[in-house]
Order: C-alpha cells, then structure tokens, then sequence
C-alpha cells in the first residue's frame, strides 16, 4: 500500500492567515514592520493560552466558561501574594496553583458530580470573576517588585518573553497530547467517554486533567496580564477574551463535539485572531467592530470545517448515540461501491 | 497466543448472579459455565436479561449477588479494567472502538505502551499491523477507523477485544450490523478463536441459524432465569424457540424452516395462535385511517434517484410489497425518493395512474405517502419526549382549538392507538426508557396518525425480540389486508419478507432485478440467491 503523505489539517487556517496578514499589508506600511509582528504576537498571547486550555477541554467534549474571570482571579492572586511579601516567583506559583486547582474543581464536579461542564464552569466564571473583586473591594493592586515585569515585559534573544512562554507551553502541550498515552486518552474520552471506561481509561482523572490544564493556561494569561501592567486589575480578562480563545480554538479546526483538532491548530487560530484584531487597529477601525468581525470568522470557519468534514449535525447525533459509524447505513453507502460480499478492506472515500 | 493451562479448573463460571435495577429483579441467579474452546449461545428475549449479564461478566455492571470464577479463582470484576485484568474481553452490540482515532490507536485504547512517559508508536503499530494481519484484515493501522466502513470495523472489535490476552471472549450480538457473507466470514473468525487458541465465548444472537452454525452450547434465559443449558446435539432448535417464544412461535419457526412458503393459511393460523390477548386489533387500527382508506395503487418506472438507478414495481392496495435487497442495495433511498427526502432524478411515479412526484416529505404526506424510518434512534423517535407525544408530533395541527393545542383529546387519540398496538411499558415516560420494539410500535402509531395511504416501512422489526416482532408483522399484515393500505415493506430478513410480504421485488446495485413475483413462488432460500448472484 503506497503511503500518502496526508495534508495536515492545519495548512488551511495558515492560508487564511497569511492572506488576511498580505492585505493588513498592502493597506498599511505600519503592519508589516517588524516592531508590529512582535506587538501582535505579544497581544495574543493571553488569547494564546486560553485557547490552549480551551482546546484541551474541547477534545474532551467539554467547554470551559471560566477562563476568562480565571485570568483575573489568578492575576490578583500574583499581585496580593507579593503584596503579602511573597517573592516574585512563588506569587507566580501560588497563581498557577490556583489557576489549576479551578480547573480541578470544574473537573471533579463535572465527573464526579455527573454535571453538565456548560452549567459548572458557567457557574465557576461567576465565582472566579466575583473573588477577586471582593478581595480587594474592587479596586486595583499595585505590583511592587520590578523582577516581576519579566513575565510580561521580558524578552529573550529580542523576542517578547510572553511569546517565548506560550512557544515553550506549546511545545510541551503537543508533545503531551501527540506522543504520550494520557494524549491518546483525551482524544478517546472526546470520541466517546462510554468506550475509554469500557477500555479501562480513567476518565475523572483525564477530565480533571484537561480542567487544570485550562486553569494553568488561565493562570498563565494571569501573569502576562498582571506583569505588563505591573498591576493587578480585579476586572482583568473580563472582555472578549473567553469568546476570543473558543473561536481560536473552533477556527484552528477543534471540534465543539469533542475528538477532533490539534493544539497547533488552536494556536493559529490564536495567531489569526490576533492578526485580524492587531490589523484592524493599524488598520484604524474603531475596536468595537472586532468582535462582530471575529464572530463572522466563527462562522465561517465552522461552516467550512462542517462541509470539509461532511460531518452534520445529524451525522453527529448519530455517532453518538449509535457509537456506530456515521453512516453505516443504506443511505450512505455510494451508490458505485454497494456493500461488497467480502469484507471490503479498503477504506471509505474521505 | 494458545492459553489455558490444563489440569486446574480452566474456566469462566458465573455463579448465582441476581442484578436488580431499582428495586425490579432482572437476574435471578444466573449461572453459566464457559471453558475454554466453548462457544456458548446466549439467547432470549429483548429484557429477558442477555446484556445485563454480559455487562455484568464485562464489568460494566455490579452484580447485587453471586460471583464470577475465573480459572477456579474467584474474582472481583468491580471494573471493566479488572474483567480486562481478568481476560475476560467485551465486544457491545454497538460498535465501540474510536472512529476518530487511529487503527493503532484503537488497538491500545487504555493500554498504551510508553517508554518514560512517551508512546511507542513503532512499537504500537507493529503490534497492530501484526493482529489486523492475523485475523486476516487488510487494514492500515495508520488511519483513522472513521475511515473504514461497518463490517470491517465490526471484525476489527473482535481483533481488538482479542488482544489483550483474553481467555473469554463476550460477544453481544455482532452480526446484527453484517449480513451474507460478511457474517460467515465472522462466524469463521469465532469458530477459529475458539478452535484454535482456545478462547471460550460467549455469543449473545436473536438467529438461531447463527448459533447453530456456531456454538456448540446453548444457554436461553427467560426473564432472568435460565430456561435451557445443554450442548446443541442435545437441544433441538425446536425446544430453544418453544422456551424463549412459546411452542406456537416454535412451531411457525419450523414451518418457516421446513421450506413452507406461507401462504393466506398459515398467515390466518398465526393470526389466530398469537397471544390470547391479541382479540382483533384489526377493525380498532381501522378506526384510524380514512374512510375511503383503501390506498392507491403505485406504480414506480425505471425510477433514478441518488443511489437508485432504475427500480420498477408495483403495489397494489390491500397487499403488502416486499423490498429485498442486502444492505446498500438501494433499497432505503427507494423508500427516501418516494417520499420526498431524496430528489427523484428519472422515472416515473404513479399514484393510482396520476403522475406523483413528492418533492418534499410534507407534499408526501399529503398525497398519503408516509414513512417509517430504518434508523430508530436517529431520526425515528424523540427520545425525551413521551410516546403519545411522539405519535402526535406529524398531527399536531389536527388537535388546535383556538391556535392552542388541544392536549387532552390529543392524549386520549395518542393513548387509544397506543393501546391498539399494545404499547409495553411506561407510555407516559420519555420513549427512549422502552424496548427497541415498543419504541418500534410508537413509531407505527405516528404513522397510523397520519392517516396514510400508503405506507413505506423501512426495516421494521431491526433489534426488536421476536414476540414483538411477530406482532409488527400481524399489524403490518392487517393494514394491508383488512385496511386496504398499499404497503411497501424493506427488509434484509429473507424469512420476514417471506412471511409478512404478498410481492416481492428484488432490487440490488440499485437496480430492481428480474420480474415483481408472488411470496409465495420464493422461498428465504431462493431470495438470498436472487440478491447474491445478482451482486
């Protein structure tokens, strides 16, 4: 059998974005400076890691409302924790810690609790974005210690250090979700939770896991968020950030129904939104157009992976109550290749 | 991979299994005894207790008493993990490896090999490539199992299951997505597994030819108890229906079998020897349907349509029409043409000489047209609503009064047609908590509401037990004969188109083959001939 090297599912959104990035171009020299590169990168990473956290989440079949009232919640949990005396770093971990253990809270309730994930981080996104404004009476925390600014400020080898943070998560993000068993477990747990317990995956452990993860993220959009301020807002994360990392995540091509994209994926779609939000700032539009522009690559992009995938809706339902194919019927069988007597040991088209 | 060693009590042994769900006993004490190169049929009714005891060998249910001995040794099955553990492998009924994972991926669900925290897919896939190899599949382990289609993902559950160093092998009715030769081939791979290394199985299959062919012991459970264990030289066909069914099914099953085409005879004779409490639903049913209700006549020409290139027949009214074909045949999108969900691309359709053309499901509706679908689940029932909801949801129009709607005479019309069919069960609960065969039955009362003419019937007794199915065939028989509806009945069951079917048309490639006959000139025999030698 020759071996075809297949297209990855990736090269499309990088076309997109490569577009849209050559006619940010041809309409404003500033754009294409390289000082814009850098300030667009930079001004996507909170988004960047959201939609990391979101993606795990979404492979698994859930959603997580919380991260944006996260990124705040963690944010001040930096800057209290330094204002208490704390150094620099360990306020950095106590956040992280934090951010993790509301992912692992949302995880525990959803599996343990049998609770639908919309409702308890919908729930977990009032509470997280409520304590912060409680712990300071809703006012904002100055950050003393200058080491600190390194987070969100730093740079190595002239690249923002927030940028060479979301590469190194990146990177152990996909070695984690490619190459090792716990990987495999949350694209299985995504296809179908009812098999992987069959099979003998431990489920409360993946989806507290894919939870924390998405906490950890929030709490590293925490950081950069505090850092570059070098003050810690109550109000931080509280805008378009939680609707920006879900379409991130859906436009780089992860499936809303769990069991299908890439973390790599996600991130383009992080470095899409960003390019469309950063181009259209240089650009000179007025901010409030850019989610209604966001919103309509939503769509689009779903409506394209929708017909790519030849997956409906209805197609959908029926994966998942039957666990069977999508069409494992009549109705879908070419009329050119009728259920041959044999076993047909070939795949399906595509 | 031979396994079992001799000399100890080599062995599965399900010992006094009672499992009761909220508070209602469904297994009284079962136990059975599997050793290894045993193939034991596990048969009985739809709730007589089959998949709760595989679930419960399979870990997937815990017992409320009783014990399962592996190789003479007790053994906690709390887990599917620990029934794996154990050896004791699952294969549901419904596919359950991963479509959006890798062959590969599949093959090592939950048991990944990794080396210091990362995968060994070299490793894996050898591994992989080796088993499908094995069992005989051409299949690259590398892509996605989406991407195959259904039978040979059903082998590849085997292969998988096998795998992981399984003494037992459970398999819960895993032809009833194959059929012809595919289900041979998977007859052989059991006969093999069991033969050649040693497995011991357990088989759970509503066919009984299936297990004839297959098993060498035969275990029927009848509501939660067991009714007969013995080899299948001991136990006659016969007295296996008899036990599941009642001595008239067993009588009909061996008439069937005997070659009898059935004929008006024995149709009346069943009619008459089915339960006591079937007293005429006829004359009720008929109360439903239009006055003039005796449908038309449709005549289909040289019909094209996606997936149908050039299928004629003819039903008459008052007779029910067998579609035969295997699965794939074109024998759905002829019903989905007809009625409006598919495009009709060539052909003529004539309702009683005037020329149809359904375009939408609502038009065929209006002219009469009304179709039961194949897939239940999917686009048959709404599974949280209840089942008078469920029969009225197409008619709901008919029960406005003052732009409201009219609950309670929709409830009582709902509940009436209900009771005609003898709907079992909670009716006033969502539709989904019935038994595929009642839930069946609620989707024959949406179709009776709408006051067909015609009646389409894709597949209609698919995973619904036999005394159901029985009944679905006298209801489907006497709309056609005592209504006078013209009834196009889809079917992969040579025996139900037999039996149920005045005319047959065989359809294959999309193609009707050969002349529109009498039921009674074929015989179940002669039908899977006309399908196979025509594919």
């Amino acid at each position: 059998m020759v071996k075809r090297r297949r297209i990855p599912e990736e090269l499309g959104i990088g076309v997109v974005i490569v577009l849209v990035a050559v006619i940010f171009s041809l309409m404003s020299p500033t754009f294409r400076t390289f000082d814009n590169a850098n300030l667009l990168l930079l001004n996507g990473t909170v988004i960047a890691f959201l939609a990391m956290g979101q993606a795990f989440v979404l492979l698994t079949g859930g959603i997580d409302l919380s991260t944006g009232s996260n990124v705040a919640l963690t944010g001040m949990i930096a800057a209290l924790a330094m204002r208490s005396g704390l150094p620099w770093w360990a306020a950095a971990l106590a956040a992280l810690a934090v951010g993790a253990l509301v992912g692992v809270i949302n995880g525990a309730l959803i599996h343990y609790l049998k609770l639908p994930p919309f409702i308890v981080t919908f729930a977990a996104f009032g509470v997280a974005a409520s304590i912060p404004l409680i712990l300071t009476g809703a006012s904002s925390v100055n950050v003393a210690d200058p080491m600190f600014a390194i987070i969100g400020r730093g740079s190595l080898f002239g690249i923002p250090m927030p940028v060479v943070l979301v590469a190194v998560f990146a990177i152990v993000f996909t070695v984690l979700l490619r190459l090792t068993p716990t990987g495999v477990h949350i694209y299985a747990v995504g296809g179908n939770a009812e098999t992987s317990r069959l099979s003998g995956i431990p489920i409360g452990r993946v989806t507290m896991l894919v939870y924390a993860v998405s906490g950890l993220c929030a709490g590293m959009g925490g950081l950069i968020v505090t850092s570059r301020l070098m003050v810690g807002y109550p109000s931080a994360g509280s805008g378009n950030e939680l609707f920006y990392s879900i379409a991130a995540a859906v436009v780089g091509g992860v499936s809303l129904f769990g069991g299908i994209g890439s973390l790599p994926g996600a991130l383009l779609g992080a470095v899409l939104i960003a390019t469309v939000s950063n181009g259209m700032n240089v650009v000179g539009v007025q901010s409030y157009w850019q989610p209604l522009v966001i919103g309509l690559i939503i769509l689009g992009g779903v409506i394209l992976d929708t017909y790519r995938r030849q997956s409906s809706l209805s197609d959908l339902f029926r994966r998942h109550l039957r666990g069977g194919p999508p069409s494992g019927t009549d109705a879908a069988v070419t009329p050119a290749s009728p259920a041959t007597p044999v076993t047909a040991g070939t795949p399906d088209h595509r | 991979m031979t396994t079992t060693s001799t000399g100890t009590p080599a062995g599965l042994s399900v010992r006094g299994i009672i499992k009761r769900y909220s508070g209602v006993s469904v297994l009284h004490g079962v136990s059975v005894d599997v050793r290894p190169g045993d193939v034991v049929g596990l048969v009985g009714h739809n709730g007589a207790g089959k998949s709760t005891l595989l679930r419960t060998i399979a870990g997937a249910t815990t017992p409320d008493g009783g014990q399962i001995v592996v190789d003479g040794r007790a053994a906690t099955i709390d887990s599917p993990a620990a029934a794996i553990d154990a050896g004791i492998a699952t294969v549901y009924q419904e596919l359950s490896l991963l479509p959006n994972l890798t062959v590969a991926q599949n093959v090592y669900l939950g048991d990944e090999r990794s080396r210091g925290g990362l995968l060994r897919r070299d490793e894996m896939r050898a591994g992989a490539r080796k088993l499908v190899e094995s069992f005989g599949l051409d299949v690259d382990v590398e892509r996605k199992l989406g991407d195959y289609p259904v039978a040979t993902r059903q082998m590849l559950e085997i292969a998988v299951a096998t795998h992981r160093d399984a003494k037992y092998l459970l398999l819960d009715e895993p032809t009833t997505s194959l059929e012809g030769g595919q289900v041979e081939r998977l007859l052989d791979m059991v006969r093999s597994l069991a033969a050649d290394r040693g497995l011991g199985i357990v088989f759970v299959d509503h066919k009984l030819d299936e297990l004839y062919a297959v098993c060498n012991r035969v275990v029927a459970l009848v509501d939660g108890r067991v009714r007969i264990d013995a080899r299948v030289d001991e136990v006659s066909r016969h007295d296996v229906v008899a036990a599941i069914a009642g001595d008239e099914a067993a009588e009909m099953d061996d008439r069937l079998r005997a070659g009898d085409a059935p004929t008006q005879a024995t149709h009346a004779a069943q009619v008459e020897t089915d339960e006591a409490d079937a007293a005429a639903p006829v004359a009720d049913v008929r109360r439903w349907l239009p006055d003039a209700s005796r449908g038309p006549r449709l005549e289909v020409r040289d019909l094209h349509a996606p997936g149908v290139h050039g299928v004629s027949l003819t039903a008459e009214p008052g007779r029910v029409l067998g579609l035969y074909g295997l699965v794939g045949a074109g024998r759905t999108e002829v019903m989905r043409a007809l009625v409006g969900l598919a495009p009709v691309t060539g052909g003529s359709v004539l309702l009683d000489g005037r020329p149809y053309r359904p375009g939408t499901p609502a038009r065929a509706q209006r002219a009469g047209v009304v179709y039961v679908t194949e897939e239940r689940k999917s686009d048959g029932i709404v599974p949280k609503l209840d089942s008078p909801m469920n029969v009225a949801l197409p008619v709901l129009r008919r029960y406005r009064r003052a732009g409201l709607l009219d609950k309670r005479r929709m409830l009582r019309d709902a509940d009436d047609l209900l009771g005609q069919l003898r709907v079992r069960g909670d009716v006033h609960g969502p539709v989904v908590s019935l038994s595929g065969g009642n839930q069946q039955k609620v989707l024959l009362a949406r179709a009776i509401a709408q006051r067909p003419r015609v009646l389409l019937l894709d597949e209609p007794t698919k995973g619904v037990d036999l005394g159901v199915k029985a009944e679905i065939h006298r209801i489907v028989r006497s709309l056609a004969h005592d209504a006078g509806l013209t009834v196009l009945l889809v079917s992969s069951e040579e025996e139900e188109i037999c039996e149920v079917a005045d005319d047959i048309v065989v359809v294959s490639h999309g193609r009707s083959t050969g002349a529109q006959v009498p039921a009674e000139h074929r015989t179940p025999q002669a039908l899977r001939l006309a399908a196979w030698a025509a594919a």
